[in-house]
C-alpha cells in the first residue's frame, strides 16, 4: 500500500468502480427515503401534521428499515469495499460475489418495503405475534432480512478477499487493514444472525414451524449488535479519515490499534443482556450482570477516541498549535469530511452519555420503551454512525468519479447544524423519556390524559428533527452530486499535515482524557437524574423488574 | 524540557482511560442499584441469606400455570365483584364486594390456594383455583396486599378504570392475552412500567403514596391501534378511593 487512498481508488478499474458507486449511490437514495419517514413522524407526533396511526406507522417502518438496516448494512457494505480495494490498490477480489451480494440486498429491500407497505403493520422488527391473521405478508417481511442477510454474507466475503489479497501482496496487515477484516468478519456474523432470527417466522408463516416464541429476545441480542458494531466502523473510517484528511496517522502504532479493534469482539456482545431489562422472567443475578458487563460498552470505542484525539493534538503541538484547545482551530475544518467526522466525535460523547443511563437494570422500568431511547440512539446513529460514513463517502466517492462534491461550502456546515438539531431532538426526546413519553406511538396524547407537557416535548423533539433532517439531506445531496455526470471535477486535496513531525518530547494530549472525564460527569448526571426520578415517584413497586 | 513522552500519551495511560466509563460503577453503588465490590466478590462464595425482592418475584410469576382464558375468567369475576356504576374498579379485600363475593365465597374457601405476595415470595401455582380464598381474604383485611387483575389485549385494559386507595398495598396479577404488551404507570413526572408477554402471568407488588388521577398506557407496540390502548388510575386518600 502506498499514496494516498484517494489516488488508489482513482485507479481501480471501472468495473470495480460500477459496484462501489451503485451501492454507494443507492444507500444515500435509502437514507433520503428513510429520513422522509422519520420526519413524517416526527411531525405526526408533535401534531404537526395529521396523520392516522396507521398511516404513522407505515412511515415509522419505513424510516426504520431504511435507516436501520439498508441505509447502515449498505453503506458500510459499499465503505468496506472501497477501503479494501484501495487497501491493496489492486481492484476488488471475488467482484461477482460483490455484485450477487448487492442484488440480494437490493430484492431484499423490494420485499421489506413492500411487505410493509400494506396490509398488517408489522413494524420494523417484524413481530410473529402480529402477523397471525397475515402470514403471507410476514413471509415477504422477514424473506427481505433474510436476503439481506444473505447479502450481508456475501459482500464483506468479496472484502475478505480482497484483503487477503493485499495482504498476500505486502505481507503484512495495516492496522486499517486489519480493522476492515475485522468489520467484514462483523457484517458477515451480522448477516448470519439476520437469517437466525428471521428464518423461524418465514417457516413459520409458511406453515413449515412453529410460532417463533423466542423471536422478542433473539431480536433484542442482533439488534445490539447491529447498533454497537458499526461504531467499530466508525472508528475505522475516523482513523482513515485522520490519514487522508489531516495527515497522522496513530502515534501509538498499529499494533495497539489492532488491539482495540480486537476489543469490540470481546467487550460488545456480552452486553446485549441489557435491552432485556423489562423481561418479567429475567432472573434477577442476570439483570446485575448484565448492567455490570455493559460498564465495559464503550471500552474499545473510548480507547479508539483517546487514540485519535492524541495523535492530533501530539501531530498539532508539534506544528505550533498551542492552548488547551486552540490547537484543534489548526485542523482542516473546512473539508465537509473533517467537518462530518469532527461531529460525529462529539454526538458520541452525548450518545455515550446517554446510553449508560440504559444499562442500569434499576432504571429500565422509569425509562425503557420511553423516548428517551430514540432520544439517545439518534446521537449514534444520526450524529455519529451516518455523519462519518456521510464523511467517508465524501472522499471515496470524488476519488471514484473524478467529480466533486456539490456546494462544498455549505455542506461544511450541515455538520454543525445536524448537531444543532439533533442537540434539539436529543434533549427534548430524552427529557420527554424521563417524563415517560413513549416511543412508538403516533398520538402520545391518550384522549388529553396525558401531561401537556408531552405535546410541547414533542413539539421540540419534531424542531430538532427537522433541522437534522435538513442538514443531513444537504450534506447527502452534496456528496450524492459527485456521483452525477456533468459534475464539475474534484478540487485535488492533499492532507493537511504531509510528512511526519516528530512529536515534541514531555509534551501532553489532554484534551482526550480530558473529553473522558466530561463523559463520565455527564454520565454521573444523567444517571443520577434518572434515580432521583424513580425514587421521587408516589410509588412503591416490588418484582416484575422493579427492586425497590 | 524532559525527554520522556508525557504520561498522557502512553500507551497504558491510553489502554487504562479507555476503562473511564466503568467509573460510574461508584454511583451505582450509592444508589444501591449494584453490590459493592466485596460484596461482588463474596457473592461467589456464598448465596445471599435472602434474596432480592425482585428476583424473589421473577421466580414466583415464572412458577404461576395461569392459561389466557383463565385469567380471563378471573378479570370477569374481578370487575363483576368490584365493579362501580360508573364502569370503574374499586378493589378491595374479598369480603367486600358485590354480592357476587357471598355465592362464591364459599368456592374460594374450598379453593384452597394461599397467593402470597406481601415478600415478593413464590410457592403458589393453583391459579386455576378461584382468585381468591378465605384466608387470603382474611389476610387482606389484616395487612396483606389487595389483588389487583389487570388484563392487557390488543387494544384494550380490562378493567379500564381502577379506583385504589393511597396507602394500601396492592399486588397486581397482570397478563397479556393475545400478543405482547406493556403497562405503564405515569404519576406525571415518570413512571413504571412492565413488560407483558402473552399468557404469561406477571406480578408486581405496588402502594401508591400520592393521590391523583394517573394514565396507564401500553408499552409495547401491539398494532394498530397501539396509541388507544390505555387504562385510568384514580388514587385516593386510603380508605375514600
Amino acid at each position: 500500500m502506498s499514496g494516498p487512498l484517494r489516488d488508489r481508488l482513482a485507479t481501480l478499474s471501472p468495473v470495480d468502480r460500477r459496484l462501489l458507486l451503485a451501492m454507494s449511490g443507492v444507500a444515500l437514495l435509502v437514507l433520503l427515503g428513510g429520513i422522509t419517514g422519520g420526519v413524517g413522524v416526527a411531525l405526526a407526533r408533535a401534531g404537526w401534521i395529521d396523520l392516522l396511526p396507521e398511516a404513522g406507522y407505515r412511515l415509522l417502518t419505513l424510516h426504520g428499515v431504511g435507516i436501520f438496516f439498508y441505509w447502515l448494512f449498505l453503506v458500510q457494505a459499499a465503505i468496506l469495499l472501497a477501503l479494501a480495494a484501495g487497501e491493496g490498490g489492486h481492484g476488488l477480489a471475488w467482484r461477482a460475489l460483490g455484485w450477487a451480494g448487492f442484488l440480494l440486498i437490493l430484492t431484499g429491500m423490494a420485499f421489506s418495503l413492500g411487505a410493509s407497505s400494506g396490509g398488517t403493520l408489522l413494524l420494523y422488527d417484524g413481530n410473529p405475534q402480529l402477523a397471525a391473521n397475515e402470514p403471507g405478508r410476514l413471509a415477504a417481511f422477514n424473506a427481505g432480512y433474510i436476503l439481506l442477510g444473505l447479502g450481508l454474507i456475501a459482500i464483506p466475503a468479496a472484502g475478505v478477499a480482497t484483503l487477503l489479497a493485499a495482504v498476500r501482496r505486502a505481507c503484512e496487515f495495516s492496522a486499517v487493514g486489519f480493522a476492515l477484516f475485522a468489520w467484514a468478519g462483523f457484517l458477515m456474523v451480522s448477516g448470519f444472525a439476520m437469517v437466525y432470527v428471521f428464518l423461524p417466522g418465514l417457516l413459520w408463516a409458511l406453515g413449515l414451524g412453529g410460532m417463533p416464541t423466542s423471536h422478542g429476545t433473539n431480536w433484542h441480542i442482533v439488534f445490539h449488535n447491529m447498533h454497537y458494531l458499526p461504531l467499530m466502523a466508525t472508528v475505522v473510517v475516523w482513523y482513515v479519515l485522520m490519514q487522508e484528511v489531516v495527515g497522522v496517522k496513530s502515534v501509538f502504532g498499529a499494533r495497539f490499534s489492532k488491539l482495540v479493534f480486537a476489543a469490540y469482539l470481546v467487550f460488545v456482545p456480552p452486553t446485549s443482556l441489557y435491552h432485556m431489562f423489562l423481561e418479567p422472567d429475567l432472573p434477577g443475578a442476570v439483570r446485575i450482570a448484565g448492567s455490570l458487563l455493559s460498564l465495559f460498552v464503550s471500552v474499545p470505542t473510548l480507547t479508539a477516541f483517546l487514540i485519535i484525539v492524541a495523535s492530533l493534538e501530539m501531530h498539532a503541538r508539534a506544528r505550533g498549535g498551542r492552548g488547551l484547545f486552540g490547537w484543534i482551530r489548526t485542523l482542516p475544518w473546512r473539508e465537509p469530511a473533517m467537518a462530518a467526522a469532527g461531529f460525529a466525535v462529539v454526538n458520541m460523547a452525548f450518545g455515550l452519555v446517554l446510553a449508560f443511563v440504559l444499562i442500569q437494570a434499576d432504571l429500565a422500568p422509569l425509562l425503557s420503551d420511553t423516548f428517551f431511547v430514540p432520544g439517545y440512539f439518534h446521537f449514534f446513529t444520526v450524529g455519529t454512525v451516518s455523519l462519518s460514513f456521510l464523511a467517508a463517502l465524501a472522499l471515496i466517492l470524488p476519488a471514484l468519479t473524478g467529480r466533486g462534491l456539490a456546494l462544498p461550502g455549505v455542506a461544511r456546515f450541515m455538520p454543525h447544524l445536524a448537531t444543532l438539531g439533533l442537540l434539539a431532538f436529543g434533549g427534548a426526546g430524552v427529557a420527554a423519556g424521563y417524563l415517560g413519553v413513549p416511543r412508538r406511538v403516533i398520538d402520545a396524547g391518550y384522549g388529553g390524559e396525558a401531561p401537556a407537557l408531552w405535546a410541547t416535548l414533542m413539539g421540540g423533539v419534531a424542531a430538532g428533527g427537522l433541522v437534522m433532517a435538513l442538514a443531513l439531506v444537504v450534506f447527502a445531496l452534496s456528496v450524492a452530486a459527485s456521483l452525477l455526470p456533468g459534475r464539475a471535477k474534484a478540487v485535488a486535496m492533499s492532507p493537511r499535515w504531509d510528512g511526519i513531525a516528530p512529536p515534541r518530547a514531555g509534551a501532553a494530549a489532554l484534551v482526550g482524557p480530558l473529553g473522558v472525564l466530561v463523559i463520565v460527569i455527564g454520565m454521573y448526571g444523567a444517571t443520577a437524574t434518572g434515580f432521583e426520578l424513580m425514587r421521587a415517584l408516589p410509588v412503591e413497586a416490588v418484582g416484575a423488574g422493579h427492586g425497590h | 524540557m524532559t525527554d520522556q513522552p508525557h504520561f498522557t500519551t502512553r500507551r497504558g495511560f491510553i489502554a487504562a482511560a479507555g476503562f473511564g466509563g466503568t467509573a460510574l460503577y461508584g454511583l451505582w453503588v450509592g444508589y444501591g442499584a449494584a453490590p459493592a465490590p466485596l460484596a461482588l466478590f463474596g457473592a461467589a462464595h456464598s448465596a445471599p441469606a435472602t434474596p432480592p425482592a425482585d428476583h424473589a418475584a421473577m421466580s414466583a410469576a415464572k412458577a404461576e400455570t395461569l392459561t389466557a382464558e383463565a385469567f380471563e375468567r378471573r378479570v370477569r369475576d374481578f370487575v363483576a365483584r368490584f365493579g362501580e356504576a360508573d364502569g370503574s374498579v374499586r378493589p378491595g379485600p374479598y369480603g367486600t364486594g358485590h354480592e357476587a363475593m357471598a355465592k362464591d365465597a364459599p368456592q374460594d374457601a374450598h379453593g384452597g390456594h394461599a397467593p402470597q405476595m406481601a415478600a415478593g415470595h413464590g410457592g403458589h401455582g393453583a391459579a386455576e383455583h378461584a382468585p381468591q380464598s378465605a384466608e387470603d381474604a382474611h389476610r387482606n383485611d389484616m395487612v396483606g396486599p389487595i389483588d389487583v387483575w389487570l388484563q392487557a389485549g390488543q387494544f384494550f385494559f380490562e378493567p379500564g378504570h381502577l379506583r385504589l386507595a393511597a396507602n394500601q398495598p396492592y399486588r397486581f396479577r397482570m397478563m397479556a392475552t393475545d400478543v405482547a404488551h406493556g403497562a405503564s404507570f405515569q404519576f406525571g413526572r415518570g413512571g413504571r412500567m412492565i413488560r407483558l408477554r402473552p399468557g404469561q402471568l406477571v406480578e408486581t407488588g405496588m402502594t401508591f403514596r400520592r393521590p391523583g388521577e394517573y394514565l396507564i398506557y401500553c408499552t409495547f407496540y401491539c398494532g394498530a391501534a397501539h396509541d388507544a390502548m390505555q387504562a385510568r388510575l384514580s388514587v385516593t386518600e386510603g380508605g375514600a378511593a
